[in-house]
């Protein structure tokens, strides 16, 4: 199917991305890692043949094995989203603390 | 204060003028040179947020320097001109006599011209309040304010923009404290107008309101 390849060359160009980046900072192997390791199961899963998917959905009740491909990301999105918005949360209390520190200071009269 | 530097010294003036001297004025990270006008014209303590982190935050800025200073009475006052010096006798007289720790001003008491747009708002947000925090009040988003010291220790806001106000009022209820409204006059200029919160904004308030609340 074309999806397949469309969808391969995508990862490809992030997964090159990845690689260029960690070359320049090496400090982020582990981020490489964790996402290589994301997009190559990815990788695996779009090229296995549909019927060992759908096993798989199956083994879930949900029928048809990218369904449940699907649902796991979008509440692993979804997840995602809470923690960047507490961490959001979180960083805005300590900036507004350091900037307070600051005013008080600076506080003339 | 957030971009007032044409309004802030006649509100200085003012407050001046009835008796009260003791003013710490914070620019929350002003486009304009508010903070070089508060320094240069007045006796005002002044202070600057060096990036902007909302009324709350500022407020909060406000009473800890006040706090740090020995004040006894804390008064919320807005920069922009809306609030009038002649209810602040009037406010510390009854927080002092009637022994309360927080004295709130209402718009809705008494007579106040106010745009019907932004009443219907304010009568929503009341009831919102009142689902929130089980306090019933006639004016939830009004930033006049008069209380104790030990009152503005306790407050210690957290939500650094508007939902401060209704933070304000769910700690008056969660601490307890005693509480009185009276009516003050609103000056609903067409420079405060266009400085107000955006009606759209008060969604995104309530937003804020009802997660942090699921969160506590």
């Amino acid at each position: 199917m074309i999806i397949q390849y469309i969808v391969t060359g995508i990862i490809a160009v992030i997964l090159v991305q990845l690689i260029v980046r960690v070359i320049k900072d090496r400090t982020q192997f582990f981020k490489l890692l964790f996402w290589g390791l994301f997009w190559g199961v990815s990788l695996i899963f779009i090229w296995l043949p549909t019927n060992t998917i759908d096993k798989l959905g199956q083994l879930f009740g949900v029928g048809r094995g990218i369904d449940v491909l699907v649902y796991l990301s979008v509440v692993f999105l979804f997840y995602y989203i809470f923690r960047q918005n507490e961490k959001v949360g979180k960083l805005e209390k300590q900036i507004t603390k350091l900037v307070r520190e600051l005013a008080k200071q600076n506080a003339k009269s | 204060m957030y971009n007032d530097e044409k309004m802030i010294l006649n509100v200085i003036k003012d407050l001046n003028s009835a008796g009260y001297n003791n003013i710490v004025v914070v620019d929350d990270g002003s486009k304009d040179n508010g903070y070089d006008v508060v320094k240069d014209n007045s006796n005002a303590i002044v202070t600057k947020h060096i990036i902007n982190r909302g009324q709350g935050a500022a407020l909060q800025t406000g009473m800890e320097i006040a706090l740090d200073r020995g004040a006894k009475y804390i008064i919320h006052f807005d920069s922009d001109g809306q609030h009038d010096v002649k209810d602040l006798d009037h406010m510390l007289d009854t927080l002092i006599k009637g022994k309360y720790d927080i004295v709130l001003g209402s718009r809705f008491i008494q007579e106040n011209k106010i745009p019907l747009k932004k009443r219907i708002i304010l009568r929503l947000g009341i009831f919102f309040t009142f689902l929130l925090s089980q306090i019933w009040l006639t004016d939830v988003h009004n930033g006049l304010r008069v209380m104790t010291a030990e009152t503005a220790k306790k407050l210690d806001l957290q939500h650094d923009r508007m939902e401060h106000a209704s933070e304000i009022l769910d700690k008056v209820k969660s601490l307890n404290l005693k509480y009185k409204e009276v009516p003050v006059t609103i000056h609903y200029t067409d420079y405060s107008q266009a400085k107000g919160q955006r009606i759209s904004n008060s969604i995104n308030i309530a937003m804020k309101l009802i997660s942090s609340k699921l969160r506590s």
